[in-house]
C-alpha cells in the first residue's frame, strides 16, 4: 500500500468512523476493541448430576455471513477484509457444547433428531433432561494484531424429558477475545459457554434433579 | 461552492441507485435425488390434510424497508470534496414483487404437495379453520434477505478525483420458524435456516437473486421437517413389526440400508447403500442439503431417508435390531443413531455379544500358558 493511500485510508476511516459509521456486516453486533474482555479460564464447580443430559437441537437465528478478518491499523477503506461463512453453526455448537459438558464431567450424549416435539421422549425412555435453545447472534473476528473476537447470544432451556416440563432457562451474552490459536473457535466458545452454565446454581439444581 | 456540493451530493446518490429488478419468491419444488422418499417411509397419503397458513411476517424492521450503504459524509476542503461511504447494503420489500408474500404461500404448498405425504393441502388465512384438516402448519419468516458489505470514499476534484471501493461477496439468509398441530396440540416446533452465497459477479443490484435459491433450499428443509414430524407422530400408533414391515415394504425386501458419512465441511453428505448381510456395496453418492448429522468423518447407520425425512425413532431402533445381526452397530455419544462398524464376523452372529478387546493382562497369561 503507498504511503499516500495508506493517509487518504486512515483520514477518511478516521472520519467515516466518527460519523458513526458500521464497522461490522449487518446482523453483527458492534464492538469497540478495547472494551473486549479477554477469554477467562473459568473452572468447573463441583455438581451432581441425577440424570443423563441430552444436548438436542440449537436453532440458528443468525445471518450471515459468520465472521470477518480486520485489520484495524493497516487499512485504506475499511478495516473488514475478509468475510467467513458457515452454513452448520447449529449443528456445530451442538457438537462442541456437547463436548464442553462431556469435558467438565457431566454426563450428557447428543440427540441430532431432536424434531422440537413437546414431549421429547415419551416412556418407555429412560429419565432424561434435555438441553434446547437458539443461537441469537454468532460472530467471530479475526483481527490482523494477533487476537480473535468471540461474541454471541444464546438463549437455552432446560426441559425434563418425558413430560417437557422447563426446567430451568436462561440468555446468555458471551463476548471476549482470546490470542490466535489452533484451537477451534467454536469449542473455545462453548466450553466457555459451558463454564458460565455450570457456574449457574440454579442450572446445577435443576441438573441435580433439584428443580 | 454550495452548488457543487449538490451536484456530487446527486452524482453520488443516483450512482447508487442503479435500477433495480424484483424478483419473484415463486420457487418450483425440484427433487435432486430419486422420487420423494416421504411416501415410501410410511403408509401411503390415503386420508391426511394439512392446512397451510399464510407465513407471518416478524423480519426485523431493516429487513422488511431493506437499507443500503449510508454516505457518512462529505467534506468540502477547498475545492476538495472528501466523501465516504460504508455499510451493508440489506434488501427490503422493494426488492421483491408485490406479490411476494403470496408467493411465498404458494411455494410453500407447492413443496408440501411434493411430497405427496398429503391427499388433501388447503391455503388457508391464520384465522378460523376450514374444513378440519388433520394437521396445520404455522410458519413464521424470521430473516428473509440478502446482505453486502460496501465500503468505498475518496476525494474529487475539478481536476480529478481519487475512488475507492471495497465490495464483500453478498450472502442470502432465509429462516423459518416451523409448527405442526394436529387437532391443536402442538406435535413440534423447529427452525429451518439456509443460506446462499453470491461470487464475485453479485452485486448491490443483483444480490436479491440470492434470496430464492435460499428459499428453496429451505423449503425444501421444511418439506423433510413435516414429513419427519408427520412420520413420527403416526409411527406411535403402530407396533415395531408393523412399523418394521412397512419399512421393508416400501424399501424393498432386498435388505439395503444406507450408511451416511458428513463431509469435512458439513456442506454435503455421503450416502452409501449396503447389501444386507453380505454388506455389499449396492450404490454411493453425495448429497447436498441434507440435515447435518454426525461428526464430519464418522460412518453411521442413516437416520434420514434421500430427501431428508428422519426415520420415526421405533423404525430407527427396530431397523438398527434387525442389521445388528450382521454388522457391528455402536452408540458413541448420541442417543439415537448408531456408529457402523463394519461386518460383524460369521462366528459372532445372531445374538452372541462381540468378544472383549484383548487386554494387557491376557496377552501376558496367555504368554505364561505357552
Amino acid at each position: 500500500m503507498t504511503p499516500f493511500r495508506q493517509i487518504l485510508g486512515l483520514a477518511l476511516t478516521s472520519l467515516a468512523l466518527a460519523c458513526g459509521a458500521p464497522m461490522r456486516p449487518y446482523g453483527h453486533p458492534e464492538y469497540e476493541l478495547r472494551r473486549v474482555p479477554p477469554l477467562q479460564s473459568m473452572g468447573t464447580v463441583p455438581f451432581q448430576q441425577a440424570r443423563l443430559l441430552i444436548v438436542g437441537a440449537l436453532e440458528d437465528l443468525t445471518v450471515g455471513p459468520i465472521g470477518g478478518a480486520y485489520d484495524e491499523q493497516d487499512y485504506s477503506m475499511a478495516p473488514l477484509e475478509q468475510i467467513y461463512w458457515y452454513h452448520a453453526l447449529g449443528t456445530k455448537l451442538v457438537d462442541s457444547l456437547h463436548a464442553a459438558l462431556v469435558s467438565r464431567g457431566v454426563r450428557a450424549a447428543k440427540d441430532y433428531l431432536d424434531l422440537g416435539a413437546p414431549l421429547p421422549y415419551r416412556d418407555p425412555a429412560p429419565p432424561v433432561e434435555v438441553l434446547r435453545g437458539s443461537i441469537n447472534s454468532f460472530s467471530f473476528s479475526r483481527h490482523a494484531q494477533g487476537f480473535d473476537v468471540l461474541l454471541g447470544d444464546v438463549s437455552l432451556r432446560l426441559l425434563e424429558g418425558r413430560t417437557g416440563r422447563e426446567l430451568w432457562h436462561h440468555r446468555q451474552a458471551l463476548s471476549f477475545w482470546l490470542p490466535w490459536s489452533r484451537q477451534d473457535p467454536f469449542f473455545v466458545f462453548a466450553d466457555a459457554l459451558a463454564a458460565r452454565l455450570l457456574a449457574d446454581p440454579a442450572f446445577r439444581s435443576a441438573l441435580s434433579g433439584g428443580a | 461552492m454550495r452548488t457543487v456540493h449538490l451536484l456530487l451530493v446527486s452524482l453520488l446518490a443516483a450512482a447508487s441507485c442503479a435500477p433495480l429488478i424484483r424478483v419473484s419468491l415463486r420457487v418450483v419444488p425440484r427433487d435432486h435425488h430419486d422420487a420423494p422418499a416421504a411416501t415410501k417411509s410410511t403408509a401411503p397419503a390415503t386420508t391426511r390434510s394439512i392446512l397451510v397458513q399464510v407465513p407471518r411476517d416478524l423480519r426485523p424492521a431493516a429487513e422488511a424497508t431493506g437499507a443500503d450503504t449510508k454516505l457518512n459524509y462529505v467534506f468540502p476542503v477547498l475545492n476538495l470534496f472528501f466523501w465516504a461511504a460504508r455499510g451493508s447494503a440489506v434488501t427490503g420489500n422493494e426488492h421483491f414483487l408485490s406479490a411476494a408474500w403470496s408467493e411465498l404461500h404458494q411455494s410453500l404448498v407447492d413443496q408440501l404437495r411434493a411430497s405427496r405425504l398429503f391427499a388433501g393441502i388447503i391455503a388457508g388465512g391464520n384465522t378460523g379453520t376450514p374444513g378440519s384438516p388433520d394437521y396445520v402448519l404455522e410458519t413464521e419468516v424470521l430473516h428473509l434477505l440478502a446482505s453486502m458489505y460496501r465500503a468505498s470514499g475518496g476525494f474529487v476534484a475539478l481536476g480529478g478525483s481519487f475512488v475507492e471501493r471495497h465490495d464483500f461477496l453478498p450472502q442470502a439468509t432465509v429462516t423459518l420458524r416451523l409448527r405442526l398441530r394436529r387437532g391443536g396440540t402442538l406435535v413440534g416446533e423447529r427452525v429451518v435456516t439456509e443460506q446462499q452465497t453470491g461470487s464475485a459477479t453479485d452485486d448491490q443490484r443483483n444480490m436479491n437473486r440470492l434470496v430464492p435459491t435460499a428459499l428453496e433450499k429451505a423449503l425444501r428443509r421444511t418439506r423433510g421437517m413435516v414429513a419427519s414430524w408427520v412420520l413420527e407422530e403416526e409411527s406411535q400408533a403402530l407396533s415395531s413389526e408393523q412399523l418394521l414391515a412397512e419399512h421393508e415394504a416400501a424399501h424393498g425386501r432386498g435388505h439395503t440400508f444406507v450408511v451416511q458419512r458428513v463431509n469435512p465441511d458439513r456442506s454435503a453428505t455421503q450416502l452409501v447403500t449396503l447389501e444386507c448381510p453380505s454388506g455389499k456395496v449396492v450404490s454411493s453418492r453425495v448429497v447436498e442439503g441434507l440435515p447435518t448429522v454426525g461428526l464430519p468423518g464418522d460412518d453411521l447407520l442413516s437416520p434420514l431417508d434421500t430427501e431428508g425425512v428422519r426415520l420415526p425413532r421405533r423404525v430407527y431402533d427396530a431397523l438398527s435390531r434387525h442389521l445388528a445381526q450382521h454388522f457391528n452397530l455402536q452408540r458413541v455419544d448420541q442417543l439415537a443413531v448408531y456408529h457402523f462398524l463394519g461386518v460383524r464376523p460369521a462366528r459372532h452372529a445372531a445374538t452372541e455379544p462381540p468378544p472383549p478387546p484383548p487386554t494387557g493382562a491376557r496377552k501376558r497369561r496367555r504368554r505364561l500358558l505357552l
